[in-house]
């Protein structure tokens, strides 16, 4: 569904992508694994449109959208859950919910996916009415989730999904994001938690210094000893 | 054992009806370092907030070194020596990495550094200290993750406190960077100073804490050895959920 | 490296000199232009304390200085006081009036703080138009004085102090406080910095200067009334000057001031139409170009049109 191509890319002179190519099937669970600094953030900012890369393409189904407005991207299809998540934080829980439904016509279909995220995550419900930015890391976290799946996309990209949340709330959400999977939402999860990671997706992408170093199932990513040493702390 | 060198007592912080943090009991022993988990909104940011004065507690009193802390204004509390990190970092993006950290050192315990040189000079001593002193002439909006905590933790300990409440200082680090932290960390405790550390990432609480203590809805949970609090059934089932025990590791 | 310290201020001494010996070598004219550029740049360097340091945007500096010049005015025709001792009141008054209006007011952040000030200003004004004291409508006339050579000196001290006092702001403890301040007020009070006393302290100082500058001009122009000294533009010119030099540097507010200043002298004479314009016409450049200041440009040299480019591009427009 999504292919990356020989992407190169960086910011103000400062090239940090290197030839990236990585393929997301539709249906699928991809993942990106890498540290700080190895250039997933801009990876995935590249994607989006929100920076033009240097060389290499884009593909959507196909379809080049290198370059591409964000907003022309978020039509076809792709929510991306961004790091630090970005909530509307003088907005109610509820209101940044509704808005990850912004495109959608189906005030049905919206009201039970509302429903449904209550389900996932009864906090958010708890605090429903209260503006965003007064609730804790981990429950803004949740909402900036929940607001991601409310735009019922064909591709869900989650940017470093375990910060800041508590082991079992992982947990919920590793059942949450199976769940949508189910479904028919393909996902696209980019980590630093690789344990998480792994748990989650089939295909595994390992990026460093923004090259991608290591690729493929991630069961035998697991084993890898490079990536067992310096990625699972083993 | 250790004198407590802070306390808290029954201390409560109401939102309206909501209760945030509530009859929160619990002692600091000196040269310790307690772990602090709990589930996302247990509360655990909300208690570090009061017993640094940045909110009013509802009820309760914290004491420190003999003095009533509850009531004081935040700059009186990181004066008497009690100084804290911010979950979400918050650099003087103005500012070079340096001055940042003289900020602390010019106004810290006891009213810090009077002179500008003296501050600069400390400042330059804790950024060698964990090791950010070849970034010192960067403006500190242009670091990278691992180093901005690093910052907003040099910052804290410019200020010399006694005792230094970390606030998730591990989000966003990669296995080895959070080997580099807990090591800094314990570091930290060897210069005498009494560390209260809220954490998720567990690798990292199991090798820091001397005790653990566990927030639940803004109640304590239960609170005592790592060992016993991570093997806790009511942890496993509110916190730590099923990877920590199907493997066992706890 | 040593020599580099001394540079500045020799360059700054020396420059002093020259200025100084000014009045015997202008035309009258040129005179009343310069008390006028010096004037508007001690505004702008004392706003610059408050707005541009501590980084609260006050919108309502011109209630001290109006403050400043009617004290003046009251303590010379009513009192009979000496024009030093008014001066020195001048400078007291708004220095009290503003620890205590910044009591309440400092509080606020923002947008909210530029309101409160600016209603402030708005507020005095209209009291002063209706107290007899003040000579409500009619206004004050001062005795006139003999030279202008009082003035351009007058003015020139005060503006090296507030320069002097921006200077030791821009490398002492208290202008690290009142920086960290604005960069994250949170912060700075978790620091151990005293914010409110910090604010209000940057405040006082700030409205002395302009109270002080207030009572100058009192008795320069030798007539006073409501709306000759708490005119909203005198706060707008102030603000843009600071801002488009360089809010928070030393320099900054002082080369904003001269350039505006000289430009907009010359605008007035050679194209009337455009000069309306002008204020509006810099606060777009200045938001698009150069939201830092003239002097981050001027600073980069040969980079400067690189750094007005990313400018453009980081606040997308």
């Amino acid at each position: 569904m999504l292919e990356v191509r020989g992407l190169s890319a960086g910011y103000g002179g400062v090239q940090i992508l290197r030839d990236v190519s990585l393929t997301v099937r539709a249906g699928e669970i991809a993942t990106l694994v890498g540290s700080n600094g190895a250039g997933k953030s801009t990876l995935l900012n590249t994607v989006c449109g929100i920076i033009r890369p240097l060389s290499g393409r884009v593909l959507l189904d196909g379809e080049d959208i290198t370059a591409r407005a964000s907003e022309a991207i978020v039509a076809l299809g792709i929510t991306q859950v961004p790091e630090g998540r970005r909530l509307f934080p003088h907005m109610t829980v509820r209101d940044n919910l509704i808005l990850g439904a912004y495109r959608r016509r189906d005030t049905d279909g919206i009201r039970r996916d509302l429903a449904w995220i209550y389900e996932l995550f009864p906090i958010l419900e708890q605090r429903q009415r209260q503006p965003a930015g007064s609730m804790s890391g981990g429950e803004q976290q949740m909402c900036a989730i929940g607001r991601g799946l409310m735009a019922k996309p064909r591709l869900l990209i989650l940017d470093e999904l375990s910060l800041g949340l508590a082991p079992i709330m992982l947990d919920t959400l590793v059942d949450a994001l199976h769940r949508v999977h189910a479904d028919g939402t393909t996902i696209f999860l980019v980590e630093q938690d690789v344990a998480t990671a792994f748990d989650l997706a089939s295909t595994g992408y390992v990026l460093e210094n923004g090259r991608v170093v290591l690729a493929g199932s991630t069961a035998e990513l697991r084993s890898d000893p490079h990536v067992k040493k310096a990625y699972l702390g083993l | 054992m250790s004198v407590a060198i802070l306390t808290a007592r029954g201390v409560t912080k109401k939102f309206g009806g909501l209760a945030a943090v509530a009859d929160v009991t619990f002692d600091l022993r000196e040269g310790e370092i307690l772990g602090l988990i709990g589930p996302n909104g247990s509360g655990k940011t909300t208690l570090v907030n009061v017993v640094t004065g940045a909110l009013s507690a509802s009820a309760g009193e914290v004491r420190f070194a003999g003095r009533t802390l509850t009531g004081l204004p935040s700059h009186q509390v990181g004066r008497l020596g009690v100084s804290r990190t911010f979950q979400v970092v918050k650099p003087f993006r103005n500012l070079t990495v340096v001055e940042n950290v003289m900020v602390g050192a010019l106004f810290g315990a006891s009213g810090g550094a009077r002179e500008v040189r003296v501050a600069r000079r400390q400042a330059e001593d804790v950024l060698a200290f964990v090791a950010l002193d070849h970034r010192s002439d960067a403006p500190a909006d242009g670091l990278n993750v691992p180093e901005r905590k690093r910052m907003e933790l040099a910052r804290a300990l410019a200020m010399r406190p006694r005792v230094l409440l970390l606030d998730e200082v591990m989000a966003g680090l990669n296995p080895a960077e959070i080997d580099a932290a807990v090591d800094l960390i314990k570091r930290i405790r060897e210069r005498g100073i009494t560390l209260l550390v809220i954490e998720h990432v567990m690798k990292a609480i199991r090798n820091l804490s001397d005790r653990i203590l566990v927030l639940f809805h803004g109640q304590t949970l239960t609170e005592g050895a790592p060992a016993d609090v991570l093997n806790d059934e009511r942890v496993i089932a509110a916190y730590l959920g099923r990877r920590y025990a199907e493997a066992g590791r706890a | 490296m040593n020599v580099r310290r001394w540079v500045m201020p020799v360059v700054a001494v020396a420059a002093l000199v020259v200025i100084a010996a000014a009045p015997g070598l202008l035309s009258p004219f040129m005179v009343q232009f310069v008390i006028n550029l010096f004037m508007l740049a001690i505004l702008a360097e004392s706003w610059n304390i408050i707005g541009g340091f501590a980084g609260y945007a006050s919108f309502g500096n011109v209630a001290f200085f109006g403050l400043g010049a009617y004290t003046t005015g009251i303590l010379i025709t009513k009192a009979g006081w000496t024009l030093a001792m008014a001066l020195a009141a001048a400078a007291v008054v708004p220095m009290l009036f503003a620890a205590l209006v910044g009591l309440p007011i400092l509080r606020l952040k923002g947008h909210y703080f530029a309101i409160a000030t600016l209603g402030v200003a708005e507020t005095m004004r209209e009291v002063v138009y209706n107290v007899e004291v003040t000579g409500a409508g009619t206004g004050l006339v001062m005795p006139i004085a003999r030279t202008p050579a009082l003035f351009f000196y007058l003015m020139l001290a005060i503006l090296v102090a507030v320069t002097l006092v921006n200077a030791w702001l821009a490398h002492s403890r208290f202008g690290y406080g009142l920086v960290a301040i604005r960069e994250d007020e949170d912060a700075a009070a978790a620091m151990g910095i005293d914010t409110t006393r910090y604010k209000t302290i940057a405040f006082a100082i700030s409205g002395a200067f302009a109270g002080i500058t207030g009572g100058v001009f009192a008795y320069w122009i030798t007539f006073i009334d409501p709306d000759a000294v708490f005119r909203v533009i005198v706060t707008i010119q102030m603000i843009i000057m600071a801002v488009f030099g360089g809010a928070g540097t030393v320099a900054g507010p002082l080369l904003g001031a001269l350039v505006l200043a000289s430009v907009s002298e010359l605008l007035s004479t050679q194209l009337v139409a455009l000069a309306e314009l002008f204020n509006g016409l810099i606060v777009i450049l200045v938001v698009l170009f150069m939201p830092k200041g003239l002097l981050e440009v001027v600073k980069a040299g040969r980079g400067s049109f690189r750094v007005m480019a990313r400018n453009l591009r980081e606040y997308r427009v």
